[in-house]
């Protein structure tokens, strides 16, 4: 049963110069969602990303949060939010920083700042002005300003971008405990495939601004999932194989079986029980790139 | 209003921070030494200028000094350090990316417009106070206290006086508190000219050279540059502040008050205009860096 939504845009546009950067993008995040943004560079995953938040004033459509328009600024308080690099003070210390974000936010009590720069592992070092932290402590004193006023809904702008391979691993591992343990809704923009692939349930792909597909990742790649079999004789082998699913016989004797209504086991039987001789049989799952880019356009993804 | 004043303590705490912030004070202290270095290379001993006799007994003390520097200070130094600090209020932290950080925090765009404008005037004024309180205490150090020459060349149908020295703080106080009001000119186009750029230089130049521009044109004689423009340059204008030491004069107040409040109308007026227009822009402006 789908959760409340905590955040919709209904055809959110926004055009630069006559040139339309986001076109009629209308999409619901649930309470518990981790929701991907997923798109090619200049796909207007930022722009989108901007508008969520206020910084960018949409042409067209309307955001809201909570079921809020943005007009109504108490909603923010409610957002953690990181758009692209961690925006802090350098000549501030971790911990002035989180001070002043908290205070700005309503405030937030000292124990809780403890709190969270106990999590990004930062609590030994609040002390030191920002301008000597490395770019992965930046982030994650980001990160602890972004949970601070303990938030409902957490927006990352292309939140690994930057960060060397254990970093990119820990970022994911966060995103992932944010929703499972904290019930934080996360909005994340990626251009990387494999990252919305291993954290988030729900995605959109956009491309030139337009929505080109949206809703359950894992759904997606079901569909997508193809059962490749090499069967003869090959007539026999097309009936038996008829209303398991969409199938093309790519090559004689050879079969695609997309969206398989069917287990492979199954397919097995029912080939079998037609006197058809399986010399081959393969469940092939696409990754979401494969995916991405037989949605896109080769062209575009690149 | 609340948020206004949480923002306000945030943004003077930045300013008090900020390693930047106090170039303006080394500024001052760099100019009241080349102040002191050029008075003492200075030789009027023996000379006359309108009845008085430029003997440094009779003029150069503490007071003068402090004066001096305000005066000269004003078109010297003190815009420049004023441009500087509005045109980074917004431009430099748009370029740093901090204020998108600030602007995800529920403090309206008009809040915090208005809570950077004001720790601007008030970290101006700051300057200002500090450059008179070192040129009063390296004036007094080096040639004493006494009555305050008044000197000041439009004046100069009016003579020289000399303020007596239980009069002269209080007048130093008005005079330097209206500067800092004058200079909400400077502030306010460089304010305007942050909301327009990501380039903290770029509005800190464009102010300067408007003001230089306006100054320059100001001070040409009337036979090259007509009064009737003269009157339409903002430059013209933003000395209104003088007219606090013309409260004590040996024959009485002298005191221009026609002239007082069209001017603190004219700079008052540009000012609001400057800052409302940055206010305009900065609450439409999308946050693109």
């Amino acid at each position: 049963m789908p959760g409340p939504v905590v955040l919709a845009t209904h055809a959110l546009c926004k055009r630069y110069r006559g040139r339309t950067v986001v076109d009629r993008v209308s999409i619901a995040v649930e309470r518990g969602d981790v929701y991907g943004f997923l798109g090619p560079n200049g796909a207007g995953k930022s722009t989108t990303l901007r508008m969520l938040l206020g910084l960018v004033r949409p042409t067209g459509g309307r955001v809201e949060l909570f079921g809020r328009g943005l007009a109504d600024r108490r909603v923010l308080a409610r957002v953690g939010a990181i758009v692209e690099a961690p925006a802090l003070y350098t000549y501030l210390t971790g911990a002035d920083n989180l001070r002043m974000l908290a205070d700005l936010g309503g405030g937030a009590p000292a124990a809780r700042q403890v709190e969270v720069l106990e999590r990004v592992g930062l609590r030994d070092r609040a002390g030191d002005p920002v301008r000597i932290y490395s770019h992965g402590m930046k982030q994650r004193l980001a990160i602890a300003a972004a949970l601070l006023p303990r938030p409902e809904l957490i927006i990352l702008d292309e939140p690994t971008n930057g960060l060397d391979p254990m970093g990119i691993r820990d970022m994911r591992a966060l995103v992932r405990s944010l929703a499972d343990d904290d019930g934080i809704t996360v909005v994340l923009s990626s251009h990387l495939l494999a990252e919305v692939e291993a954290v988030c349930n729900r995605a959109t792909i956009l491309a030139r601004g337009r929505t080109r597909w949206e809703g359950d990742v894992a759904e997606l790649l079901a569909e997508r999932r193809r059962v490749r079999i090499r069967a003869r004789p090959a007539e026999a082998a097309a009936r038996a194989l008829a209303g398991a699913g969409a199938v093309r016989e790519v090559e004689p004797g050879l079969f695609h079986v997309t969206g398989a209504l069917v287990a492979p086991a199954e397919l097995v039987d029912r080939l079998v029980a037609a006197g058809v001789k399986v010399d081959e049989i393969v469940a092939e799952a696409p990754t979401l790139e494969e995916v991405f880019v037989s949605l896109v356009g080769a062209g575009e993804a690149s | 209003m609340r948020g206004f004043w949480r923002v306000l303590r945030w943004e003077l705490f930045k300013l008090y921070r900020r390693p930047a912030s106090y170039l303006g004070f080394v500024l001052a202290l760099v100019f009241c030494v080349a102040v002191l270095i050029g008075f003492g290379w200075s030789d009027l001993k023996g000379k006359e200028v309108m009845g008085l006799k430029l003997d440094r007994s009779v003029y150069l003390n503490g007071p003068f000094y402090a004066n001096f520097v305000l005066n000269v200070g004003f078109f010297a130094i003190l815009p420049l350090l004023s441009a500087t600090l509005a045109g980074g209020q917004l431009a430099g932290e748009a370029r740093d990316g901090t204020l998108r950080a600030m602007l995800l925090r529920p403090p309206s765009r008009v809040t915090i417009y208005l809570a950077k404008a004001a720790a601007t005037l008030l970290w101006t004024q700051l300057l200002i106070t500090f450059l008179i309180l070192l040129a009063l205490l390296i004036g007094h150090v080096a040639y004493g206290g006494g009555g305050m020459l008044i000197y000041i060349w439009e004046y100069k149908r009016s003579g020289f006086w000399i303020i007596p020295s239980d009069q002269w703080p209080l007048m130093l106080v008005w005079a330097s508190l209206g500067a800092g009001a004058s200079l909400a000119l400077v502030a306010g186009v460089a304010l305007l000219l942050s909301t327009l750029t990501e380039n903290p230089v770029a509005a800190h130049v464009g102010t300067l050279g408007a003001f230089f521009m306006s100054t320059v044109l100001q001070r040409l004689p009337d036979q090259l540059m007509g009064e009737g423009f003269k009157d339409l340059l903002p430059t013209s204008h933003m000395n209104f502040w003088h007219e606090a030491y013309r409260w004590y004069h040996p024959d009485g107040s002298t005191v221009d008050h026609a002239r007082l409040w069209t001017d603190v109308a004219w700079t008052g007026g540009l000012a609001a205009v400057c800052f409302t227009a940055g206010l305009i822009v900065f609450v439409r402006r999308d946050i693109t860096s």
